[in-house]
C-alpha cells in the first residue's frame, strides 16, 4: 500500500517539475506579419483592407473605434491592475503563411508541430477522435478541420475571416445583434479590432454530427488577441462547442479582450464549454501574465431554446468575464457552470448574468471559485426578471472554498426581480478543506496531495458533469496542477 | 499617424468636485446659531461638516445608492424646523404606547428635539444617563466627546450629514453590570410643515458598560398631521458602544404617514467588544422612501451580531436596507435575516456584506433575504455580498424571491383549511418569522398589531378569518 | 369507506400508479408495503389530492362519492387525515393558532359552533397527552425545529384534534426510534374505532407489531401485486419483496378482477 502510495506521490512530483507551472510556455518561432504598435482609425481601417472585408464590416469597425473613444474602462471589478497602454499593443499578428490551407498537409510543420504539443487533435491522424477544430494562433485562423464533412450536413464551420467571404449576409445579419458594439469597454475595442474567430451556422433541424472545436494560442510577444466568435443555431437544432486557450510565457502582460455570440432560434441548444489556462503570469511576482477581458453572451431567441456555459477558468493574470444569456423565448433555458481558480497573485472577476424576459424561462447557475496562494477571486452574477418572464424561475448556488490564509474570496450576487410569480432561490457558502477530510482520506491511505485533488474534484463535480470527456478529465488534471503545493 | 492620447483609468480621487445641490446649500448653510456653552455639539457638527465634505452626496453609480432616487430630494431646500412648530400631544402617540402602558419608560423627540412633557422617564433607574444630546453636551462634554471619538469616520453621507446638522438626541449611557429589564423607548416623530420642507437630524448615542444588558426600541414616526404637505427628510443616527460582555436587544420601527413625500434616513453604527451581542430587528412599515443602513464592527473576540430586518410594505413605499457586518476578530458570529412583504407598488432592496478580516479565522455568518411579492407591480432587488479574506470561517448567505411555498400552503390546505385562509396564515406567519426571533413578549406583541395595521386587506389574517381569536386581540389593541 | 378503483397517476408525466384497487372499510386498518418508488406515498398524496400529481384514470370515492373534484381542504373537512412522510416546517405560524383553524374549520362544516383560544387550549392539552407532547410545543411553530420523532407525534396530535374517518399514515415510522414508536402506535390505537379506519404505509414489519393491520398489501411498479392478511407481513419480514417482484407479470396479469 504505501509503495503504491509513495509511487504514486514520486510521480505527480515528476510530473510537477517537468511542467515547471506552466506546461504551454514555449514559444514557436514562426515568422509572423506584424502591424505596427498603435491604435487609430487608421489601424482600423488597415485590418479590414488586409482581409478584404465587405464594406459594412469596416463600417461596424469604424463605427465601434469612435463608441470606444468615448468609453472609459470599467472600475467597477474587484481588480488591480495598472493602466493599460492601449497604444503599446499590436493589434494584428498573424503566422506568415497565406492563404489559408485546404488540407493539413500544407500548414507550417513548425505550427502543427506546435498544436501537436498542446495535445490538439489537429492532424489527419486524429480524424478518428471526431472532434472538428478551428486552430487560432495569435489572432488568425489557420486551420479548420473537418469543413467538408460538416458542409455535408449543411453545418457551416470556418474562421471568421472566410465566413465573411462566403457568407456575408449571413455575418452581417447576426454579427453585434448579442453583444452591440456599445455593450461595454472591451467590447467595443474587439469591434474595431477584431482579426479572426470561429464561425458556426446549424441549420435547421441539424444535429451537429460532431464536437466543434477552437484552441486560441496567442504567440507572439506584445500582441494582444482579439477574436470574435458567432454561433447561429436555426431551430431545432443542436451544437456543442468546445474551447481551449494557451499562450506562451512573456514578461509583460498581454490582452485577450475577446467576443462570443450565440443565437439559439426556436428549440435550438447550444452547449458552449471552455477550458481556460492562457498563462498565469510569474507564481511568485506575477509578471507577465494574460489580461482577459471577455464579452460572452448568448441570446435564446426562439421558444424552448437553451443556452449552456460551463466554463473552467484556470489561467490568465486578470480575468473579467461573465457569460451570460438573455433568455427571450418564451420557455428558454440558461445554464452557467463554472469553476474559477485562482492561485498565486492571479485575480478573477467572473460570473454570469440572467436577463428573463420570456415566459416560464428558467436559468441554472451554478459556480465553484478556489482560492489559493495570494489570489482574489470574486463571483459577481446577476439574475434579473422583467416585468413580461411571467413563471420564471433561477436556482444559483456559488460556493467558494479558501485554500490558505492569505487569499481572498469575494461573492456578489445582484437579483433583480420585477414579476411577482417568478421564483428565485439563491444559495451560497463559503469552506475550506477540513482537516478531518484529509485525516480520514490518510487514515484510508491517501496522500494529502492527491486527497486534496479529490475533494477539490467533488467540490467541483456539479460543473465538471457538464463538460465533455476529454475535457472533464482535462479539467481534471488541469486543477491538480495548478494546485500543486498550495496545500501543506 | 496621429496619436491619440489614452486616458488612464480614471483617479477617482481626481475627479471634479460637482456644484452644491439646493439640498445641499440649505442644510449645510448654519442657520441654528449653537451658544458656546454647547461646544460637544458644535465640534460634532464640525466634524460632521468635513466628513460630509469628504464623501460628497451619494450618487446613484455607488452601488450602496444605486436604487434610491434621490434627484427631487437633491433639488429641495430642507431647512430646519423652527422653534414650537410642534403640535404633538399625548393623544397623537397614543397608538405607540408598548402594551397600552403610558407610564412605561420613554423619551421622546419632535422633530429632532427632545420634548420632555412627552416623555416619561420615571421609570428609568437613577444609574443609568439618559438625557438629551443638548444637556448632555452642557453638563458631561467630555464623555460626549470621548462617546462621539469612537465613531470619528462613518462611511455614510447621510450619517455625516446628520452630525453636521445635529441640534439634539439623546445620550443613553448603562452603566456597568447593570441590567435594565423593561424596554426603553425612543421615539423620533417628524410632524412636517405646511410652510416649507424640513429636515430633522436627531441623533443618538447608546453606551453599554461591561456586562450591562438593555432593550430599546426606538420609533422613527412620520406622523402626517394634516396640512403638513410639504416634503419632510428624517435623518437619524444611532451609535451604540458596547464594552465586553454588554447585550442590546433593539428594535427599530420606521413608518411614516405624511401626506408629501417623507424620506426617511437612518443609520446604526455598532462598535462591539468582547464576547457583547447587539441583536437588532429593523421593521419598516408604509410611506415614502426610507434608507436603512446598518454597519456593526465586531472588533475583539467572541462578539455576536444579529441583525434581523422586517418589510411589511404596500402603496408606493421604497425601503433600502444597507447592512455592513464587519468581522475584525477571531471567533465571531453574526447573523441575518431579512424578510419583505410587498404588496402594491412597492419596492425593496436589500443590500447586506459581511466581510471577514484576514486575522479573523473561526468566524461563523450567515445572511437570508426572503421576499414575498403579492403584487404585480412589487419590485425587489437583492444583493447579499460576501468578501472574505480568511479562510477558517464559515459564511453562507441565501436568497430567495417568490410566492408562498406550495408544500406549506397543501399542508395547511389538507387538515381542512381554506386555501384562502392558509395564504393569510402563512404571509403573516411569513412575517411573523422574523417578529418571533425578538426577545421581550411585550416588543413582539406590540409588533405584531403594528403589522397587522399595515397588512392590506386581501391579504390580512385578520380580515380573512375573524374567529382567529389571538388576531382578533390584536385588532382590538389597534382599534383600543 | 374507501374505495380505489384502477387508480392511474402521474407525475411530470412520469406515470406511477398503474391501476390501484382498493377496499377500506369502516373499523378495518390496512396496511400498505412496498419496495422503495413504488408509489406508495405517491397513492397516499392522490387520495389527499396534492396538486403535483395528476390522476389519468380511474376515481376514488369516499362514503360513495368521488374525490376527484374536490380540492384538498374539502376532502380534509370529509374526514380524510393524512400523517405526512415528511411534515412540513411552517415557520412564523404557531401549532395552537393552526390547530384551532383546522379545528374550527370542522366545526363549521359540520355545523357545530366554533370554539375560542382558552376552550381549544384544553382540548389541545387534553390530546397532547395521547402522544405524550410537551405543552411547550403548543406557541411553537408548526413544525419548525422539531426533531424527526416529534414531528411524528405532532402529526398524530393533529389526527387526534381532528377526529378523522379515515387516517393515512405514510412512514409515520420512519425515523422513530422504539419509545417514540411505542408513543405513536399507541396514540393511532388510541384513536382507532369500529367507525374509522386507518391505512398504515411502512416500510417494516416492525411497525406492525404495534399497529395490527387486518389486512396487508403490496404495492409495487404502481400496483397492488398481492393482498393477504398479517401473516404475510411477516413472510414479507422473511423472504423480501423479490419473490414477489418476480412473478410480478404473472400476477399483474391475473388481478384483473381482484
Amino acid at each position: 500500500m504505501s509503495e503504491i502510495k509513495e509511487s504514486i506521490s514520486k510521480e505527480t512530483v515528476e510530473t510537477a517539475k517537468s511542467l515547471e507551472t506552466y506546461k504551454y510556455g514555449f514559444t514557436t518561432d514562426i515568422e509572423s506579419e506584424k502591424a505596427e504598435k498603435g491604435l487609430t482609425e487608421d489601424t482600423v481601417r488597415a485590418i479590414s483592407k488586409k482581409k478584404q472585408e465587405p464594406a459594412f464590416m469596416l463600417e461596424f469597425r469604424l463605427a465601434a473605434f469612435r463608441h470606444w473613444l468615448t468609453m472609459e474602462e470599467p472600475e467597477w471589478p474587484h481588480l488591480e491592475y495598472p493602466p493599460i497602454d492601449y497604444q503599446d499593443i499590436t493589434y494584428y499578428s498573424a503566422p506568415k503563411v497565406q492563404p489559408k490551407k485546404e488540407s493539413l498537409d500544407e500548414v507550417d510543420p513548425e505550427l502543427l508541430a506546435t498544436f501537436e504539443k498542446l495535445g490538439i487533435p489537429l492532424s489527419e491522424q486524429k480524424r478518428l477522435s471526431g472532434v472538428a477544430v478551428d486552430a487560432v494562433f495569435d489572432s488568425v485562423s489557420v486551420a479548420t478541420t473537418f469543413k467538408k464533412d460538416l458542409l455535408k450536413h449543411g453545418v457551416i464551420f470556418c474562421s471568421f475571416t472566410e465566413a465573411l467571404q462566403d457568407y456575408p449576409e449571413l455575418v452581417e445579419k447576426y454579427l453585434g445583434s448579442v453583444v452591440p458594439y456599445t455593450d461595454n469597454y472591451f467590447a467595443a475595442l474587439n469591434a474595431a479590432v477584431f482579426s479572426d474567430g470561429s464561425f458556426v451556422y446549424i441549420p435547421k433541424d441539424t444535429t451537429c454530427p460532431m464536437e466543434l472545436s477552437t484552441y486560441f494560442r496567442i504567440n507572439t510577444e506584445g500582441s494582444g488577441q482579439f477574436e470574435r466568435t458567432l454561433i447561429v443555431c436555426e431551430d431545432n437544432s443542436y451544437v456543442s462547442y468546445l474551447e481551449g486557450c494557451t499562450a506562451p510565457k512573456f514578461d509583460t502582460n498581454q490582452l485577450h479582450a475577446a467576443v462570443v455570440e450565440l443565437v439559439a432560434n426556436e428549440n435550438a441548444e447550444i452547449k458552449y464549454s471552455t477550458v481556460q489556462n492562457w498563462f498565469a503570469g510569474d507564481p511568485k511576482t506575477g509578471k507577465g501574465g494574460i489580461y482577459n477581458f471577455v464579452t460572452k453572451r448568448g441570446k435564446c431567441a426562439g421558444k424552448k431554446s437553451k443556452i449552456s456555459w460551463t466554463q473552467v477558468e484556470t489561467g490568465s493574470a486578470i480575468t473579467w468575464k461573465y457569460p451570460s444569456c438573455i433568455l427571450q423565448g418564451d420557455e428558454s433555458v440558461g445554464e452557467f457552470y463554472s469553476v474559477a481558480l485562482t492561485n498565486n497573485l492571479q485575480q478573477a472577476d467572473t460570473g454570469t448574468k440572467m436577463i428573463h424576459l420570456g415566459k416560464n424561462s428558467k436559468s441554472t447557475i451554478v459556480s465553484k471559485g478556489i482560492s489559493a496562494g495570494k489570489s482574489v477571486n470574486s463571483y459577481r452574477g446577476l439574475v434579473s426578471i422583467k416585468k413580461s418572464a411571467e413563471g420564471a424561475r433561477n436556482y444559483t448556488q456559488c460556493d467558494s472554498m479558501l485554500i490558505g490564509d492569505q487569499c481572498s474570496a469575494n461573492t456578489y450576487p445582484y437579483v433583480d426581480v420585477s414579476n411577482p410569480t417568478a421564483q428565485l432561490e439563491h444559495e451560497a457558502s463559503t469552506s475550506k478543506i477540513s482537516e478531518d477530510q484529509l485525516f480520514y482520506c490518510n487514515q484510508r491511505g491517501i496522500g494529502t496531495e492527491e486527497a486534496v485533488g479529490l475533494i477539490i474534484n467533488g467540490f467541483c463535480g456539479d460543473v465538471f458533469k457538464e463538460l465533455p470527456g476529454e475535457f472533464a478529465e482535462e479539467a481534471t488534471r488541469l486543477l491538480g496542477l495548478k494546485l500543486e503545493n498550495s496545500v501543506g | 499617424m496621429a496619436v491619440i492620447t489614452m486616458q488612464n483609468r480614471p483617479n477617482k480621487a481626481h475627479k471634479i468636485q460637482p456644484a452644491p445641490t439646493p439640498f445641499e446649500l440649505a442644510v449645510l448653510s448654519d442657520k441654528t446659531q449653537m451658544d458656546a456653552q454647547n461646544s460637544a455639539i458644535t465640534t460634532i457638527r464640525e466634524t460632521g461638516k468635513s466628513r460630509y465634505q469628504q464623501l460628497g452626496f451619494p450618487t446613484r453609480r455607488l452601488e450602496a445608492w444605486k436604487f434610491i432616487d434621490l434627484k427631487a430630494l437633491q433639488n429641495t431646500e430642507f431647512l430646519p424646523y423652527p422653534d414650537n412648530l410642534a403640535t404633538v400631544n399625548k393623544a397623537d402617540l397614543a397608538p405607540y404606547m408598548i402594551g397600552g402602558n403610558t407610564n412605561a419608560s420613554r423619551l421622546v423627540f419632535v422633530n429632532g428635539r427632545y420634548v420632555d412633557s412627552l416623555s416619561n422617564t420615571a421609570g428609568i433607574p437613577k444609574s443609568i444617563t439618559a438625557i438629551s444630546l443638548m444637556l448632555a453636551s452642557r453638563e458631561m462634554p467630555t464623555e460626549l466627546s470621548a462617546l462621539e471619538n469612537i465613531f470619528d469616520a462613518t462611511t455614510d453621507a447621510f450619517a455625516a450629514l446628520n452630525a453636521a446638522t445635529v441640534e439634539d438626541g439623546v445620550l443613553l449611557s448603562i452603566p456597568q453590570q447593570t441590567v435594565v429589564d423593561k424596554p426603553i423607548q425612543i421615539l423620533l416623530v417628524s410632524t412636517g410643515d405646511s410652510s416649507a420642507p424640513r429636515m430633522a437630524s436627531p441623533r443618538c448615542l447608546v453606551e453599554l458598560g461591561q456586562g450591562a444588558k438593555a432593550e430599546l426600541v426606538v420609533e422613527c414616526i412620520g406622523l402626517g398631521k394634516t396640512g403638513a404637505v410639504q416634503p419632510t427628510v428624517n435623518n437619524t443616527v444611532i451609535q451604540i458602544a458596547a464594552r465586553p460582555e454588554a447585550e442590546l436587544r433593539m428594535t427599530l420601527i420606521q413608518e411614516a404617514r405624511h401626506e408629501a413625500t417623507a424620506y426617511s434616513f437612518t443609520s446604526t453604527e455598532a462598535k462591539l467588544e468582547a464576547n457583547s451581542c447587539l441583536e437588532m430587528t429593523t421593521v419598516a412599515l408604509r410611506g415614502g422612501i426610507a434608507r436603512h443602513n446598518v454597519q456593526a464592527h465586531l472588533l475583539e473576540e467572541g462578539a455576536h451580531c444579529t441583525l434581523n430586518g422586517l418589510n411589511v410594505l404596500n402603496g408606493d413605499t421604497k425601503v433600502h436596507h444597507h447592512t455592513e457586518i464587519h468581522h475584525l476578530a477571531p471567533a465571531c458570529t453574526s447573523e441575518q435575516v431579512y424578510k419583505s412583504i410587498l404588496e402594491d407598488q412597492s419596492m425593496a432592496d436589500f443590500d447586506g456584506t459581511i466581510t471577514v478580516a484576514r486575522h479573523a479565522q473561526k468566524t461563523d455568518s450567515s445572511q437570508m433575504n426572503r421576499t414575498l411579492l403579492l403584487s404585480e407591480d412589487a419590485k425587489t432587488y437583492t444583493r447579499p455580498q460576501l468578501k472574505i479574506d480568511a479562510d477558517d470561517v464559515k459564511c453562507a448567505h441565501g436568497a430567495t424571491v417568490g410566492q408562498l411555498e406550495e408544500e406549506q400552503l397543501f399542508y395547511l390546505v389538507s387538515r381542512g383549511l381554506n386555501p384562502e385562509i392558509a395564504q393569510c396564515l402563512l404571509t403573516f406567519g411569513f412575517a411573523e418569522d422574523v417578529i418571533n426571533r425578538i426577545n421581550l413578549p411585550l416588543v413582539r406583541q406590540y409588533l405584531e398589531s403594528r403589522v397587522l395595521e399595515n397588512m392590506g386587506q386581501s391579504h390580512n389574517p385578520k380580515s380573512c378569518y375573524a374567529s382567529c381569536t389571538k388576531i382578533e386581540k390584536s385588532a382590538c389593541e389597534i382599534e383600543g | 369507506m374507501l374505495t380505489i378503483q384502477d387508480l392511474q397517476a402521474s407525475v411530470n408525466d412520469t406515470s406511477i400508479l398503474n391501476g390501484v384497487n382498493l377496499q377500506v372499510n369502516a373499523g378495518e386498518v390496512h396496511a400498505i408495503m412496498g419496495p422503495n418508488g413504488s408509489g406508495k406515498s405517491t397513492l397516499s398524496k392522490v387520495v389527499a389530492g396534492h396538486p403535483a400529481f395528476e390522476v389519468t384514470g380511474g376515481d376514488v370515492l369516499f362514503e360513495g362519492k368521488s374525490l376527484m373534484d374536490l380540492d384538498p381542504n374539502e376532502r380534509a373537512l370529509a374526514g380524510i387525515f393524512l400523517a405526512f412522510q415528511y411534515p412540513v416546517e411552517v415557520p412564523g405560524v404557531s401549532n395552537a393558532d393552526f390547530l384551532r383553524l383546522a379545528y374550527n374549520s370542522k366545526q363549521v362544516h359540520n355545523g357545530q359552533p366554533e370554539i375560542d383560544e382558552d376552550a381549544f387550549s384544553d382540548i389541545l392539552k387534553e390530546k397532547a397527552k395521547i402522544v405524550e407532547m410537551d405543552e411547550s410545543f403548543i406557541n411553537r411553530a408548526v413544525n419548525e425545529g422539531f426533531s424527526g420523532g416529534e414531528k411524528k407525534r405532532n402529526e398524530i396530535l393533529q389526527m387526534a384534534v381532528l377526529e378523522p374517518k379515515l387516517a393515512i399514515l405514510d412512514e409515520t415510522d420512519s425515523g422513530l426510534d422504539i419509545d417514540a414508536l411505542k408513543i405513536v402506535s399507541a396514540g393511532v390505537n388510541k384513536l382507532k374505532s369500529k367507525d374509522n379506519a386507518v391505512v398504515v404505509i411502512t416500510h417494516y414489519q416492525r411497525l406492525l407489531d404495534y399497529i395490527k393491520p387486518d389486512f396487508v398489501h403490496v404495492l409495487a411498479g404502481g400496483k397492488i401485486i398481492k393482498s393477504g392478511g398479517r401473516e404475510l407481513a411477516l413472510e414479507l419480514e422473511e423472504k423480501g419483496y423479490d419473490w414477489l417482484l418476480g412473478d410480478k407479470a404473472a400476477v399483474g396479469a391475473g388481478s384483473g378482477g381482484q
